[in-house]
């Protein structure tokens, strides 16, 4: 893309985003009335779920970028890749933090072993691992390899461990699906369907800005190279 | 017995070249299945300490048995994984062995079965000492035999992908659990389950769809495995 296109459409991503969490805010806390049962701590599903969507986006960016790299070794997909990773790793943290939260008084624990928050734990864990095997790297290409190496084996892993663990416990509420049409009330859906917007919003805006910083990096780090190899 | 009259096709035929060559090093130099060995020892005799011996009693205590029994399993293989390399960055014998009209698939074939084995010979030792401290209740041989294949082929294929992985970084051998063990979740789950079921009911009733999902995910990390050997094997 042509630098001001980038900058254009950055520019108008941002003031989006920034226009659409506040918004997020008020849907959540005005617009969604209060559940009849688990009254106020359910509130925390408008920021809890869309942040697992904002995760499963990483993930996505993350085997994507992944792929590309393997295939065609262009720093801009490992830049895209790393971003997609840590973002999602941040919104992974978020879920693990805010479920919690939820958890407590609306089932009176603060974790239980069931399916989606083992799986998300582990999840957590994998991208762990991605972010750690860079540091470890002696050089920059290896790591970036064998963090695509992992990318790809932990992102197609997922669904995988999540079978696995569905087989072994079950308990997390299903709100979505065939027949659940009606499980939230039309303006709590409304309230939902904003703060997913404006997460998923905020994951883009965040892993654009992280790639472009990421592949700065690269660029920056070959120049200072190139200047000092011909200084000798 | 002369394994070069077999005929089998090329990539196999190295794979097992390979393979071979491992067992008989470490026939020679007992390096690894010691290291194993003496880990999974140190393991078992914490557990008799840190558990109470009461609780690891049947009926009770079997699922725990079976857990801890997995879980030493695990780590010992960690042990041997972070080595399965080690002979081969020693003297540049890589250089060699990339040289070989052996592809990185007969590589990585060779080096999962040859982890498989040992794998499989480290359980052989440490369930009957299990089974004298613990009093382990044993599933029908047969089916014990299964579990143990099925379960150790997984393990040892994420094991020989991430293995040359951290061989070639800098003090890797620390971050190998921490990549292995995440992914390997499904077949911990499977293998735990499987052999507590079995040890409990002395059946297959019920477990099916766990054999399956082993089996499947011996099979997803083979192939997973083997497209993405290159990428780490690449200098």
């Amino acid at each position: 893309m042509r630098p001001r296109a980038w900058t254009v459409s950055f520019a108008v991503l941002w003031l989006a985003v920034a226009a659409a969490i506040p918004w997020a805010l008020w849907a959540a806390l005005v617009l969604a009335p209060e559940e009849r049962v688990m009254g106020p701590p359910q509130r925390i599903f408008y920021i809890h779920v869309p942040s697992a969507f904002a995760t499963y986006l990483g993930v996505a960016v993350l085997l994507a970028g992944s792929i590309a790299y393997l295939w065609s070794r262009r720093p801009a997909a490992d830049a895209l890749a790393r971003a997609g990773l840590e973002v999602g790793w941040v919104f992974c943290t978020i879920v693990l933090v805010t479920g919690p939260i939820w958890a407590r008084p609306a089932w009176g624990v603060w974790w239980t072993w069931e399916a989606r928050l083992t799986t998300t734990l582990v999840l957590w864990l994998i991208l762990l691992g991605c972010v750690l095997v860079r540091r470890y790297a002696a050089d920059r290409d290896t790591g970036a390899r064998f963090a695509a190496v992992l990318g790809v084996l932990g992102a197609l892993d997922i669904p995988v461990i999540h079978k696995a663990v569905a087989w072994w416990r079950g308990q997390h509420p299903q709100l979505f699906g065939p027949g659940r049409e009606d499980a939230l009330a039309p303006p709590m859906r409304e309230a939902f369907g904003i703060a997913s917007g404006a997460f998923l919003g905020l994951a883009v805006l965040l892993i654009a800005i992280r790639a472009r910083m990421a592949h700065a990096e690269v660029v920056l780090e070959d120049a200072v190279r190139g200047v000092e190899e011909a200084r000798g | 017995m002369r394994t070069d009259s077999l005929r089998l096709p090329g990539a196999w035929r190295s794979a097992w070249r390979i393979a071979r060559k491992d067992l008989r090093l470490e026939g020679t130099t007992f390096e690894r299945p010691l290291a194993m060995m003496a880990f999974a020892l140190v393991a078992l005799v914490l557990f008799g300490f840190a558990l109470d011996p009461a609780s690891l009693k049947r009926p009770q205590g079997t699922g725990t048995l079976a857990g801890l029994l997995w879980l030493v399993f695990c780590f010992a293989g960690l042990v041997g994984f972070a080595r399965a390399f080690h002979a081969e960055h020693r003297r540049e014998a890589w250089v060699v062995l990339r040289a070989s009209p052996a592809g990185s698939g007969a590589i990585f074939v060779g080096k999962t079965l040859a982890n498989w084995l040992l794998l499989l010979l480290l359980e052989t030792l440490v369930i009957p000492l299990a089974v004298i401290w613990f009093e382990v209740p044993l599933p029908p041989f047969g089916s014990l035999v299964v579990v143990l294949s099925l379960h150790s082929l997984g393990l040892a294929e994420l094991g020989t992908l991430l293995g040359a992985m951290v061989s070639r970084l800098e003090r890797g051998e620390a971050l190998l659990a921490t990549l292995l063990l995440p992914l390997a979740t499904p077949l911990v789950l499977s293998a735990v389950h499987t052999t507590r079921g079995l040890a409990e009911a002395r059946s297959w009733q019920g477990l099916g769809h766990w054999l399956a999902i082993a089996s499947g995910l011996d099979l997803l990390y083979f192939l997973l495995a083997l497209v993405l050997f290159d990428f780490v094997l690449e200098e």
